[in-house]
């Protein structure tokens, strides 16, 4: 099962930069089918990130977001090499994560 | 006397009738599926129209005579229009083309 | 006979002679349609890079521009781009695969599509290909518009990045009427908005339909297949075409239909030697 998660993180001289598109349908619960009736709701809660086994950004989502969501923010600090972990977990329990490392 | 009875009298026949038929909706829904069917020919068939169309069946399914003659002239003014559209651009395009 | 009535036979006379004809042939060749269309294009975006037309609305609207350039650094097509790669590679039920319908397995070829088969005798899409191929080899063809189709085409089309538009019309009458065809589609009004594909890709190019830059005619098949924010998904160039019919509020045709493989062979004729940008990101 390939990962829904797509994460791409540049180290810089002071300042990381993280970018991440994930794969999910994000549905508000709002939204009605060509039949009428109403798709239930379907999106992903929080995302978190940790660097080095330390937390640095979680990410309370929700209905708000759309489909696909992608990501993009920076953090002082870190070096090519380190370890980067993305975590998501939606309002029906599923979740997924991936490990990359800072390029 | 006679000739004010006479005037009342006629004045009564062409007074309008208050509520279409079934008849009368029975035929107009004809002549708008005849004028969709032309469009269709050119594929030129518009929306609004088939909307309209659609409109008047479900009308006369409801036995909703008035709706139904107004959609189905509506549909069929449309239709018309669109065959009219697809004529003149059987030759009208030309003046479009980038030359 | 009287004057008048001499007058009225001439009259019928000369119509009967030279009017009258349901659509009068267009005098022009294929080639110079082709020059014309990018002469224009050249002269009304001057500032445009001539392979920069791939980009459509991003290559007229610098503020668009700068967000696409956002959006690239992670393409929203590259789940499909993925899902497309992988699918192309599985073998059908009898051990055959996509490469084997396609010119040099399938790799580098969609600046050739779409085609005019002579032996069939009609104008043949990426996805009409993708298609004929599934059924040649017992497999059942697939839906048009998004979901797979999209994902093989946007795979295809990756392998293309780059390569221009070199699309051909053979010297058979039969293609340079399907050629003649989607040249009058493109130019014809239809719908209770009485627009034509030219009434706002080549009049209105670079201009504002509501919240969207219009994208120049030149070029504009080049990011197919697209993801648009708009769809939230992955549609071809059948998604754009019948859901653009329906926007005039004309109904629109089913896709694959004869009519707008004539269209797409027209519109891509007009755009050769704009490189393949697809799979693309639009509004």
């Amino acid at each position: 099962m390939p990962s829904t998660i797509r994460v791409r993180a540049q180290a810089g001289d002071t300042v990381t930069e993280v970018q991440a598109l994930i794969q999910h349908p994000m549905d508000s619960g709002f939204v009605k089918d060509s039949n009428g009736v109403l798709i239930p709701p379907h999106h992903i809660e929080t995302v978190t990130f940790e660097h080095n086994g330390k937390i640095i950004l979680t990410a309370d989502w929700g209905p708000a977001v759309s489909k696909d969501p992608y990501i993009k923010f920076s953090f002082k600090g870190g070096a090519k090499g380190d370890a980067l972990t993305v975590t998501w977990v939606d309002n029906l329990g599923k979740t997924d994560m991936l490990e990359a490392k800072l390029a | 006397m006679k000739r004010f009875v006479v005037f009342i009298a006629l004045a009564a026949l062409a007074a309008p009738a208050s509520a279409a038929t079934q008849a009368e909706a029975e035929v107009a829904l004809a002549a708008a599926k005849q004028a969709e069917a032309e469009a269709a020919k050119y594929d030129n068939r518009w929306v609004p129209a088939e909307a309209a169309l659609k409109a008047a069946e479900t009308a006369v399914a409801q036995q909703a005579w008035d709706t139904a003659v107004a959609e189905a002239n509506k549909a069929r003014a449309m239709g018309l229009r669109a065959v009219e559209q697809s004529k003149e651009q059987e030759t009208a395009w030309h003046d479009a083309v980038i030359r | 006979m009287s004057h008048r009535r001499t007058v009225r036979w001439l009259v019928v006379l000369a119509v009967c002679l030279f009017g009258g004809a349901a659509s009068p042939p267009d005098s022009s060749t294929p080639a110079a349609d082709q020059k014309a269309f990018q002469d224009y294009f050249r002269s009304r975006f001057p500032g445009v890079p001539f392979a920069d037309f791939a980009n459509g609305p991003y290559a007229v609207d610098a503020a668009m521009r700068k967000q696409w350039e956002e959006i690239m650094q992670f393409p929203p097509y590259d789940f499909a781009l993925d899902e497309g790669k992988t699918a192309f590679a599985v073998k059908f039920a009898n051990g055959k695969s996509y490469a084997d319908c396609f010119a040099n397995g399938g790799i580098g070829v969609r600046q050739n599509y779409p085609y005019f088969d002579t032996k069939t005798g009609d104008v043949v899409t990426l996805d009409l290909a993708i298609n004929r191929c599934r059924e040649a080899n017992g497999e059942k063809p697939l839906k048009y518009g998004t979901g797979m189709m999209a994902s093989l085409t946007a795979y295809m089309a990756e392998t293309s990045r780059g390569k221009s538009f070199d699309i051909k019309i053979p010297d058979d009458p039969r293609a340079r009427e399907a050629y003649e065809a989607g040249k009058q589609f493109f130019y014809t009004r239809r719908g209770q908005l009485n627009f034509s594909c030219a009434s706002c890709h080549v009049t209105a190019a670079g201009q504002r339909m509501r919240g969207d830059i219009l994208a120049p005619a030149i070029g504009i098949l080049a990011a197919f297949p697209i993801y648009r924010s708009d769809w939230g998904s992955m549609g071809t160039i059948d998604r754009r075409f019948t859901t653009c019919s329906a926007q005039m509020r004309s109904v629109p045709l089913p896709p694959q239909d004869v009519a707008y493989r004539n269209l797409e062979y027209f519109l891509s004729y007009m755009g050769n030697g704009v490189p393949i940008s697809g799979p693309g990101t639009r509004p």
